[in-house]
């Protein structure tokens, strides 16, 4: 039987390490826009390095800080481990 | 054929700057976009036997939104300005190949012919990446050509092809349409990759050195202590490095002052060249030092990737107030100049935020202020040297506190909104280039001194005319004094008498000049403040720079114009009277002055780099109003309060 698939939660509550999905962005749309230019596009893998202020993911090669503020009005789908 | 000019393109933090560099040499200018204040560097590059034009571009992310970089990138490729280039060098970072190329499929939906410079390889190659160029070539249907920009590997390569490309470019068939979103330009990109890549593009690998000293560098504690010891590093070398060229500069204009007093005849062209012009570029040019420093060390920290950890560090508590964490750097520049730190404001992204910044950063106690805060500070707590401590680190915390009130109050009123979210790429650490770091501290000292330096110089000259016209005959005591010297005295005597005149006639110039004038005419309205017409002339001459103030006063009393008069003076000034007999200096009035020479915006430079940096001299009229009206009704509340409560 295959797995539901995750909820999505906010990026601020996924566990350090974890790769997720990008589910929404519940932003202004400039601030979509820098993220969506930075590599956050629409359902793209990303791997959570750190918590906190700033939180910092991975997307492909590249690193983004993440004020706490906008790491909770991002929502990811966290992948099954092993994935990424 | 090649193109006459090209223009360089690229994401932030891929080596732009180093290969510009390395293709026009230190020989490039440095001006702005038309109609915008960001800067733009053109310099020349040889291909082969033609001189190009390089225009090296705002680096970015995407062609698209609504950022004034994205903004002025279209304009430049659709030819909206004169710049349009006849081709674009496509930087890219080999080692983060994807995100840098949907910049590129979004480059390629425009008409000029495109080469990528596939920058980095060694990093790339080490890191176990291989990527087989010529099919990255094929599949976005341009000439890729790698290389490592900062050791000039490659370049003959990006010259040959600059000096072969097509005057059209041939875009690829399964190209995104160029209104096609970041994803569809996303997705086309990793089929791109998918084929360049041999054996498909590969997953990104954890960099476990990056997350260790990101752990340390972004975190509440250490990274608050990281970020001190460096400031504290950049501070100090503003502060006491910079004193040195500074001191050389002030010495060469003397000596340059001297001469033509020894050249020209004594008169009116030699006190406008003397005091006016020489002054006036002395004036100026003493800010050089700390400004090429300033951009020197803020190269090199950004090179190294560290400024990016720094921002999200402050930014926990500075967008409290209204500002954006980036603010840093300009914030802590101020202590020594507003000038360098009013020019580096340039790495905010955000508008609102830099002008916020922009605004608030002459608060900060700059060390123009020092000498004033010694002397009146002594004013105040003339037998209580603890006392007189406290109320300068008082005057340190005052600036400061003045600036963050501000910023939020700003963020309420006239630059409404709350700083933008911070969402910065982290790039990865690298070696800082020196000469990168030279180049761009040659580049912002050559454009202070083409722009706001010549306003500086027309400023200083008016400011010496107010201050030196209209000429009044010596007074009969200084007359007496000089007749006595003449009579056959002993030449130490004469000497002595004549230093004396020369005093009495600089006091009464001072007094009977516009400046002196001036100050009588509006005493009445800093009556309220405590100030008599010599302290009012004293606030008036230091709006020019706030340590006139103190040569002013040492005028006033009698004594030289030296920056920093001796016990003698000060002892004189903290004596003098008003023409009711009254002490000038009383407790009150100190503190009231004081208060009103921290908030005052009192630098005709600084307000001639704001209307620069932000572009409308309304922003400097701004600044001067609300500085210099915070400044009067705060003095006006100190001394009014200590009236009431009994201390005069």
């Amino acid at each position: 039987m295959t797995p539901a698939p995750a909820a999505p939660i906010s990026l601020s509550d996924l566990a350090v390490g974890a790769v997720a999905r990008l589910h929404e962005a519940r932003l202004d749309p400039e601030a979509c826009h820098q993220l969506r230019s930075l590599g956050l596009t629409e359902s793209c893998q990303l791997r959570l390095c750190k918590t906190g202020e700033p939180c910092i993911v991975q997307v492909r090669s590249t690193r983004i800080g993440i004020s706490g503020a906008v790491a909770r009005r991002i929502f990811v789908v966290p992948l099954p481990v092993g994935v990424g | 054929m090649s193109a006459s000019s090209v223009a360089l393109l690229g994401n932030p933090n891929t080596g732009k700057t180093t290969l510009f560099n390395r293709l026009c040499g230190a020989r490039a200018k440095t001006s702005n976009f038309p109609g915008t204040t960001t800067a733009m560097r053109v310099g020349r590059s040889q291909v082969g036997a033609d001189t190009i034009e390089v225009i090296d571009l705002p680096g970015l992310y995407s062609l698209q939104g609504e950022s004034p970089e994205a903004a002025i990138v279209r304009g430049v490729l659709r030819g909206d300005t004169e710049s349009r280039p006849g081709a674009v060098i496509a930087l890219v970072d080999a080692s983060n190949l994807f995100r840098n190329l949907v910049l590129v499929a979004e480059l390629l939906t425009f008409d000029e012919p495109v080469v990528v410079a596939l920058n980095m390889v060694d990093i790339a190659e080490r890191t176990g990446l291989r990527l087989d160029v010529p099919t990255l070539s094929r599949r976005l249907g341009v000439p890729v050509v790698p290389m490592v920009a900062s050791k000039g590997i490659g370049l003959d390569g990006l010259r040959t092809v600059l000096g072969s490309l097509p005057t059209v470019q041939v875009r690829p068939t399964d190209l995104p349409a160029p209104d096609a979103s970041l994803e569809q330009f996303t997705t086309w990109i990793d089929d791109v990759l998918n084929d360049a890549y041999p054996g498909g593009a590969p997953a990104a690998a954890l960099d476990a050195r990056t997350e260790r000293i990101d752990r340390v560098l972004t975190h509440p504690v250490s990274g608050t202590l990281v970020f001190i010891g460096v400031m504290g590093a950049l501070f100090w070398t503003l502060f006491e490095l910079a004193t040195v060229p500074m001191d050389l500069i002030e010495l060469t204009f003397g000596y340059l002052g001297s001469g033509v007093s020894a050249v020209l005849p004594a008169g009116a062209i030699r006190d406008l060249l003397i005091d006016g012009v020489i002054g006036g570029i002395a004036g100026t040019v003493v800010f050089l030092p700390q400004i090429c420093l300033l951009f020197f060390m803020i190269s090199l920290l950004e090179d190294t990737g560290y400024l990016a950890r720094a921002a999200f560090v402050n930014d926990r508590i500075f967008r409290r107030f209204g500002l954006p964490g980036q603010a840093f750097v300009p914030l802590l520049t101020a202590h020594a100049c507003a000038l360098p730190a009013i020019m580096s404001t340039r790495l905010i992204p955000d508008r609102r935020d830099r002008l916020a910044t922009i605004m608030v950063a002459p608060f900060m106690s700059c060390s123009a202020r020092l000498p004033v805060y010694i002397l009146l500070t002594g004013l105040l707590f003339a037998d209580r040297p603890a006392l007189a401590g406290l109320a300068f680190a008082g005057c340190y915390l005052l600036g400061s506190g003045a600036a963050f009130f501000s910023a939020w109050l700003f963020g309420k009123t006239g630059l409404k909104g709350s700083p933008r979210p911070m969402v910065l790429e982290l790039p990865t650490y690298k070696r800082p280039s020196l000469s990168n770091a030279l180049l761009t501290a040659k580049d912002q000292g050559q454009a202070f001194l083409q722009t706001a330096g010549t306003v500086i110089v027309a400023i200083c000259v008016v400011m010496w005319w107010l201050s030196a016209y209209p000429k009044v005959g010596a007074p009969a005591e200084a007359v007496e004094l000089r007749q006595t010297a003449d009579s056959g005295v002993a030449p130490a005597v004469a000497d002595e008498l004549r230093a004396r005149a020369d005093v009495l006639e600089a006091r009464a110039e001072q007094s009977g000049s516009f400046a002196g004038i001036m100050g009588r005419t509006i005493q009445p309205v800093f009556q309220p403040l405590g100030y008599d017409w010599q302290l009012t002339v004293g606030v008036l001459t230091s709006f020019l720079a706030r340590e006139v103030f103190v040569s002013t006063m040492s005028v006033i009393v009698g004594g030289g114009a030296e920056a920093e008069p001796d016990e003698g003076i000060r002892q004189r000034i903290r004596t003098m009277t008003r023409d009711d007999g009254s002490l000038v200096f009383t407790r009150a009035t100190a503190a009231s002055a004081l208060v009103f020479f921290v908030l005052a915006m009192q630098c005709l430079p600084t307000l001639a780099v704001t209307r620069k940096e932000t572009g409308k001299v309304k922003y400097a009229v701004i600044q001067l109003v609300y500085m210099s009206g915070l400044a009067y009704v705060t003095a006006l509340i100190v001394y009014q309060s200590m009236r009431a409560v009994g201390i005069s």
